[in-house]
């Protein structure tokens, strides 16, 4: 039996490091499969129904910058996904502001004081719901419709609120990356994922309200 | 980045709604990650033009290798005293000779102060400097202060151009002294050759072409102080040599000397001969031929042997006129100059030298060192 250890791919950093100095083509190659469709599917999400006909544009503007600044591209500082999302949340920003849609939240809601407004307390919104895990054949309509009313949800919360919200739940960023890819402390990206989820909870909860399984 | 305990949960509710979402499984288009990567690509190959090319294999192995080869200790140390001795030996080349080497009484010396001093010429008539120096520069001056003898008033040491002026003040000298006796006549012919400016490059460039053939060793024995130049006492006159101490010391830039030139001068001075006519025989042989021999192109060999010969002997030549008995190796050297052969006679004791203006002189040689002469010289023919 061989001893040799397994193979150990390079994470994101290695790869963008080869890519900068050693113009190694293969490792972006890499990068790009690793992330093209999480990065697409935020940037879809994040610009919304609206606003979603850019996807392309933005994705693609997105990663021309990342081989535009291969040479300013830094290890030591945030990592690479955390650079990816930064830089494609700059420019879905810049869409909704040449939109111009409001991208600012209100004083309250960026206020990392208080609570936010919670529709029922805990998990109280999902007590009809089923349990997540148990999604067996005949509860993927279900959750399929679940998913299509959550967008349909998503449209409604600001954009600042939206991308926290994305980061953490969808692309599974923890809450201080969350924070470095939006720039903002990290009171104010766990303010903003509250908010988001406390309006998510209460959109979700009245679309199980209107009539489901 | 590790997660934060007061973050919020996960709602595994929306979590399980996301991956749900018509959208969940959508991806870029085949054309935008077309584009995508060829412009990646693109970038990466004008990088990599630009980017300087790595080291080849073998250039970097030869590094590597030279790194541990210099890496043990016996290089390293051998490395290290080398670069010592380097260091040592440029501290030592700048200093005069005389300041290096254990103080010798000179033959020259001895005669120049038993000598009567004649009354001091008229310093500002006989060196006609431009402008009067104050005090010697700096080298000359520490080479004063080694070789004089106590009490004694000694002759500033001249730079490498200063001769003339040493000439002249020899000169004025003599006709002071009413001494009428006629120019050595050795002088004249370097003096024509100084003013030609065409021997003494010559002899230069064979100096130099000699040297780089010869290890550093033998350079030093080689350029070491020139030997023999017979001392003039007789045609140069002691009021040359006085009129030599008593000239001003010359404005002379703070020149660092050769230590050869610098020894040359500084025993010229003191014995009144202008010892830039006498560069060292071995420094410009063009010929030389064993007695009896045809004339054959001086090797490098026979240049070092001479070189050697003149290292032993330098500063006890004497004028010697008597007839040489049975020598036991017999040459003649021609010069670069073209002057006429000068004819040296190896004895058991001595070495015997006629040169060319018919003066003779000899110079004691230890046994042992006659007889690898000798061995040499059998060589050589």
């Amino acid at each position: 039996m061989s001893n040799a250890p397994p193979h150990v791919q390079p994470d994101d950093d290695g790869l963008m490091q080869a890519y900068a100095e050693r113009a190694d083509a293969r490792a972006f190659e890499l990068l790009y499969a690793r992330h093209q469709a999480g990065l697409y599917r935020f940037i879809r999400r994040l610009l919304g129904s609206a606003l979603n006909a850019q996807t392309d544009e933005v994705f693609q503007d997105t990663w021309l910058r990342v081989v535009n600044a291969r040479e300013r591209w830094a290890p030591q500082g945030a990592s690479f996904r955390t650079w990816l999302y930064t830089l494609a949340h700059h420019r879905v920003i810049d869409i909704w502001r040449r939109s111009g849609r409001e991208v600012s939240l209100s004083a309250a809601e960026e206020d990392d004081g208080g609570a936010p407004w919670e529709p029922a307390s805990g998990d109280a919104a999902w007590q009809h719901w089923p349990e997540p895990r148990a999604a067996h054949s005949e509860e993927l309509l279900f959750w399929r419709r679940a998913g299509e009313r959550l967008l349909a949800c998503l449209d409604q919360l600001p954009v600042l609120q939206r991308s926290a919200f994305l980061l953490h739940h969808d692309d599974g960023l923890a809450l201080n990356d969350v924070a470095q890819a939006l720039e903002v402390g990290f009171e104010t990206a766990k303010t903003r994922l509250r908010y988001a989820m406390s309006k998510l909870r209460t959109c979700m909860g009245a679309y199980l309200a209107e009539g489901a399984p | 980045m590790t997660k934060r305990t007061d973050e919020p949960r996960i709602d595994a509710h929306l979590t399980q709604a996301l991956r749900h979402a018509p959208d969940a499984q959508v991806e870029a288009p085949a054309a935008v990650s077309l584009h995508i990567l060829q412009a990646a690509r693109a970038k990466a190959a004008a990088g990599a033009r630009v980017r300087r090319r790595p080291p080849a294999a073998w250039l970097a192995d030869l590094a590597a290798g030279l790194w541990q080869w210099l890496g043990q200790a016996r290089v390293a140390g051998a490395m290290a005293s080398v670069m010592a001795a380097t260091v040592l030996g440029v501290m030592w080349w700048d200093t005069p000779p005389e300041q290096s080497l254990p103080p010798r009484a000179s033959p020259f010396e001895e005669q120049a102060a038993t000598m009567p001093a004649p009354a001091p010429a008229p310093a500002p008539a006989a060196a006609p400097a431009p402008a009067p120096a104050p005090a010697p520069a700096p080298a000359p001056a520490r080479s004063e202060s080694k070789v004089s003898a106590p009490g004694t008033p000694r002759p500033p040491v001249p730079a490498p151009r200063e001769g003339e002026q040493l000439e002249r003040a020899r000169q004025e000298a003599r006709r002071q002294a009413g001494d009428q006796a006629p120019l050595r006549q050795e002088t004249a012919p370097s003096d024509v050759q100084r003013e030609k400016g065409e021997a003494p490059r010559a002899v230069a460039s064979q100096d130099k072409v000699e040297e780089k053939g010869l290890p550093e060793s033998k350079r030093i024995t080689e350029t070491a102080p020139m030997p023999a130049s017979p001392p003039s006492v007789q045609s140069a006159p002691a009021g040359a040599a006085a009129a030599a101490r008593s000239a001003p010391a010359p404005v002379a830039a703070p020149v660092t000397m050769d230590r050869a030139a610098s020894g040359s001068l500084l025993a010229g001075a003191l014995a009144g001969v202008d010892l830039r006519e006498l560069p060292g025989l071995a420094g410009d042989v063009a010929t030389w031929s064993p007695q009896g021999l045809p004339a054959r192109a001086a090797t490098p060999a026979f240049t070092a042997w001479l070189s050697r010969m003149q290292a032993h002997t330098a500063g006890h030549w004497r004028q010697d006129a008597a007839p040489v008995a049975q020598p036991l190796a017999r040459w003649q050297v021609s010069r670069l100059t073209g002057e006429a052969a000068h004819d040296f006679q190896l004895t058991a004791t001595r070495l015997h030298w006629q040169r060319p203006d018919g003066s003779r002189w000899s110079a004691p040689v230890a046994a042992e060192e006659v007889a690898q002469w000798l061995q040499t010289f059998v060589a050589l023919r």
